[in-house]
């Protein structure tokens, strides 16, 4: 078995002991909290790590069998957990990170303190008595938006260094590229996120869990969050005023404070 | 810029538009007004949405811009428009807001639909490609598997006594599934490979010893075939960064080409070296030599130069080099070839060294 740590680039900061395992969402890799985790630094033993397939992960590690289902990416964090010998992990996840935390704290509650959710949807594709937001057709057309910018994916999904004169500091991260990703993976990570349907995962959470949802969210609309809160056991729902679908790059101040207060009570 | 003939649209980190031109909401089906102060989302499509969320949006906040970016935006009819997006991020008085131009693309839209569906079409038939091979392969080594089975119990003499044409019937009854096996198994190899199910385990191991376990399973074919084997450079401490099992087998593949296409009489030489952080190993023969027109073909699948020239025996299905190189660049490293018509040929297998070795020169 490749070494979890080198597989998933992972990434471990902070001077405080309990952990706080940061889980990127679809479309992006661990840059994305990068806005976040400085705020954590302090109290928290962080760790970041990319998803096989994006950012600096190791592509050749990529099970096209295994990644079919969310449970391989579940097996992942799983695995850095154990490499690290990590406990009481406080596990935040994004959007499909969520579900993935979900069936990870299933399958070993012991490791986890809590889940906390950033714009989780269980199943995003409508249901009879279910609202996910979207038709199968729309979820195709996703599919279909990133075959077409495969094409001409130069400056879209490949490294990118941005000189930007006005902000140098944000060139050294940029130089890092952001948001890199394998255009193949990718695509695969979204038929597996946008079909998958883990609600019958919900009911056998053991860990408390925060749910963080968007103001006028069109990927994880307010039924959702009204409906995991309903299936899942010791949760709490919270309602951001922040819009989207990225509140910790839109609106990092107040997605701070939601995961504080939370973990503060 | 209202009638610049190009959509514009100026939206904040919240996605709220700011400004759209008159071009964009024409393209749109809208009034001006119509889409100023509502959520971009507006515009897109459902699963647009989603690409907005999860890509366009994270890319300009950290990215600051981003160019060449194919999107569908939805009319107020219902009806789906292509478009292609440049966006830059900037500050006004403390405030971010994203500019974001957009290209009505038609026939680049026909072009791409039809590259695409071409390249689905490539990816679907190669899928059912190496499903069939591998069908065909399996279905075929089943049969063998009883023909040697029972062959063995004929030579053995466990059905009876066996006269000596009977048994050298038997033989050549033996040799000829052996040689079948050979070819049914390098199809499944290269099916394996292609579809990226064979899998390489590196460590750092003696080139020595590999070559002198490949050597000795090709000896008693270089002597039938008339041939001298000599080997320069091959030193025990020379280690390289391979699979030992999978470097064996493609030593073995060129060490057989070489027998095959050398006439009695001619030599074959192994020879080893090191360049920096390389080691290469080098299979030379004094052979028939390749026709530099057809030095890159003979790396394809199922390629063989003037197989028929060559007896039954020698020929095969094609798959041997093509298996070779794959496996070698699994390895992180290559085969290579040169030669010289009338004089041999040189394969090269370049693999990295075994850091030790680096660290130590």
């Amino acid at each position: 078995m490749t070494d979890a740590l080198t597989r998933n680039n992972v990434h471990v900061s902070g001077s405080g002991t309990q952990p706080m395992l940061f889980a990127h969402g679809f479309g992006c890799d661990q840059t994305m909290w990068r806005f976040v985790t400085p705020a954590f630094e302090r109290d928290y033993r962080i760790v970041l790590f990319d998803y096989v397939g994006s950012g600096k992960s190791d592509l050749s590690a990529y099970d096209a069998q295994r990644y079919a289902t969310l449970d391989g990416y579940a097996q992942d964090v799983l695995e850095i957990c154990e490499a690290l010998d990590l406990h009481d992990v406080v596990f935040v996840g994004h959007s499909v990170s969520s579900m993935i935390g979900v069936l990870a704290a299933n399958r070993a509650p012991e490791r986890f303190s809590c889940l906390v959710m950033v714009g989780p949807s269980p199943r995003y594709i409508n249901d009879e008595g279910y609202v996910g937001g979207f038709e199968r057709a729309d979820i195709e057309g996703l599919l279909d938006l990133m075959d077409r910018n495969f094409i001409g994916w130069a400056n879209f999904l490949a490294p990118v260094i941005m000189k930007n004169d006005e902000r140098p500091e944000l060139a050294k991260e940029l130089n890092d590229s952001f948001c890199s990703t394998d255009p193949k993976i990718t695509r695969r990570f979204a038929e597996t996120t946008f079909f998958a349907d883990n609600r019958a995962d919900l009911a056998n959470v053991r860990v408390p869990s925060l749910i963080m949802q968007c103001s006028e969210d069109s990927i994880a609309p307010a039924e959702v969050g009204a409906y995991l809160h309903h299936s899942l056991p010791q949760s709490t729902l919270h309602l951001l005023k922040a819009t989207g679908h990225c509140p910790h790059i839109s609106h990092p101040e107040e997605t701070i404070q939601a995961i504080k207060s939370y973990l503060a009570a | 810029m209202r009638t610049a003939p190009c959509g514009f649209v100026s939206f904040g980190d919240d996605g709220t538009m700011l400004e759209v031109n008159d071009t964009l909401a024409a393209m749109l089906g809208y009034a001006r007004v119509e889409l100023l102060g509502w959520h971009v989302d507006r515009i897109l499509p459902p699963g647009g949405r989603i690409f907005y969320h999860t890509y366009l949006f994270p890319l300009l906040k950290v990215q600051q811009s981003v160019e060449e970016i194919y999107v569908a935006l939805r009319t107020k009819d219902g009806v789906d428009v292509s478009v292609l997006l440049n966006g830059v991020r900037r500050e006004i008085e403390g405030r971010f807001v994203s500019d974001c131009v957009c290209l009505r693309m038609i026939q680049r839209h026909e072009y791409e639909a039809q590259l695409l569906a071409a390249r689905r079409l490539a990816e679907e038939s190669s899928a059912a490609k190496a499903k069939f091979l591998s069908m065909i392969s399996h279905d075929l080594r089943t049969p063998l598997t009883a023909i040697s089975g029972n062959a063995q119990l004929l030579a053995a003499g466990e059905l009876g006594p066996l006269t000596s044409e009977q048994f050298e019937s038997v033989r050549e009854i033996r040799q000829a599934v052996e040689e079948q096996m050979m070819l049914i198994n390098d199809i499944l190899e290269f099916v394996r490979l292609d579809s990226g199910h064979i899998q390489v385990q590196p460590r750092a191991i003696s080139v020595a010893e590999v070559r002198t376990r490949a050597e000795s399973l090709v000896r008693v074919q270089i002597a039938e075939a008339g041939l001298r084997l000599t080997s320069h450079g091959c030193d025990d401490e020379l280690r390289v960064l391979a699979d030992p099992n999978r470097l064996q087998q493609i030593l073995l593949n060129l060490l057989t080409n070489a027998v095959k296409f050398t006439p009695p009489g001619g030599e074959i030489a192994v020879a080893c070296e090191q360049d920096g952080g390389r080691v290469r190993l080098h299979v030379r023969d004094s052979g028939i030599g390749i026709p530099s027109e057809h030095l890159q073909r003979i790396f394809w699948p199922f390629v063989q130069l003037d197989s028929a020239a060559l007896p039954p025996a020698r020929s095969g299905v094609g798959l041997g080099l093509a298996i070779s190189r794959d496996l070698a660049r699994a390895m992180g490293g290559d085969v290579t070839v040169s030669s010289t018509l009338g004089v041999g040929s040189t394969f090269t297998i370049d693999l990295p060294a075994a850091q030790e070795l680096v660290d130590s020169r």
